[in-house]
């Protein structure tokens, strides 16, 4: 299964909550953010050198840490010489060899954002409660239309979930709320993921319910 | 319609550049016809819409000649292409990857790589082993980088 972890608005908690359902599903987290990546990175090839026929797919996951990550570069001219036109095929390559991928995609409606919806079998599109976020959720959802890219869930992130029947009528989806939690800073400053950090904090079951949704509806 | 074809040769790349010109609207396929495949214009890594691996299909109007460009590994020889009327569209499929905009930082944006001479010549002076004036130039080396990089 291919899951693109998409919003539109920068800093609603994507990364955080993409790195969070890899480890929920015990998939391969892959970041997608090509110039502005936040997840961990890590030496050796990753996916600038996938995206510019330098290395496999495979080659460039990391096994081992609390999550498998395909890390992405951090240089302006790693990501100037990426050729998008191959993830598709590098993220089926990675699903075929590790089941389950789940893509950090960047901010904005971009081809770096397109690219890895139309490859995926479906999304989780992520938006804090702030009406801007949820403006560009809405669009990043109907973006997803267009590319037959199934909407699995949606995470209204640092939410109360007072209104949730809302948001499950505007997006046409299952909510899953995550209320603000200091676990997941803490674990976040740590590099690693609140379901194995605490597992019993609020936040940290509401990401297995998404893992558990996101498996059931794809 | 009619056409014309240019070609200009640069490092074993053959540039083809083509016009058509039409009376009436009119759908047209051009093929090329050199021995070697079609490398077409890209966004993203994705061919622009309309190319397919033998060439390009477009609609043609009296008013507006099309223009259209693309190079290939083959030597130059005639005829370069051949333009036919084409009966409904190509069928090029959506792709996100071409359709949306380029999320990649501008060109402008990009440091420009350490010289591939000087490259050399630091690892010439490391090759040449760790005497003192190898060090005294590795050390030097080290803090012009470091003012460049301020």
């Amino acid at each position: 299964m291919i899951l693109a972890v998409c919003g539109g608005k920068g800093g609603v908690g994507k990364s955080t909550t993409a790195f969070n359902l890899a480890a929920a599903v015990d998939g391969v987290v892959v970041d997608g953010d090509l110039a502005m990546a936040d997840l961990p990175t890590a030496r050796g090839p990753d996916l600038h050198d996938v995206l510019a026929d330098r290395a496999t797919a495979s080659e460039a996951v990391r096994e081992g840490g609390a999550v498998s990550i395909l890390p992405c570069g951090r240089s302006l001219a790693g990501a100037r010489a990426c050729d998008l036109g191959r993830i598709g095929d590098a993220l089926r390559a990675v699903a075929a060899e590790y089941g389950d991928v789940v893509v950090d995609c960047p901010a904005g409606l971009n081809a770096a954002v397109g690219a890895p919806l139309a490859a995926a079998d479906a999304c989780v599109i992520v938006t804090t409660p702030a009406p801007a976020a949820v403006a560009d959720a809405l669009r990043t959802r109907a973006l997803a239309r267009t590319l037959d890219a199934g909407l699995a869930a949606v995470v209204l992130n640092r939410d109360d979930g007072q209104n949730t029947k809302r948001y499950q009528a505007a997006f046409g989806g299952p909510v899953v709320t995550i209320p603000p939690s200091e676990a997941v800073a803490r674990a976040n400053e740590a590099g690693v993921p609140v379901v194995a950090s605490r597992p019993d904090a609020d936040a940290s079951r509401a990401m297995e319910e998404l893992g558990a949704l996101v498996q059931r509806s794809v | 319609m009619e056409y014309d074809a240019r070609i200009t040769v640069e490092a074993g790349v053959t540039f083809v550049a083509v016009r058509v010109r039409a009376d009436a609207p009119e759908r047209v396929r051009v093929v090329n016809e050199l021995d070697g495949p079609v490398w077409p214009p890209r966004t993203n890594g994705v061919p622009d819409y309309g190319w397919t691996d033998h060439g390009y299909e477009t609609t043609v109007e009296p008013d507006a000649p099309v223009a259209l460009g693309y190079a290939t590994p083959a030597p130059p020889r005639e005829p370069v292409v051949s333009v036919t009327a084409a009966d409904g569209d190509l069928g090029t499929e959506p792709n996100p990857a071409r359709d949306l905009p380029d999320p990649r930082p501008p060109r402008d944006a990009v440091p420009a790589p350490v010289p591939e001479a000087v490259t050399a010549w630091l690892d010439d002076v490391e090759s040449s082993g760790c005497g003192r004036e190898a060090r005294r130039v590795l050390a030097r080396a080290a803090r012009l980088s470091e003012r460049v990089d301020e």
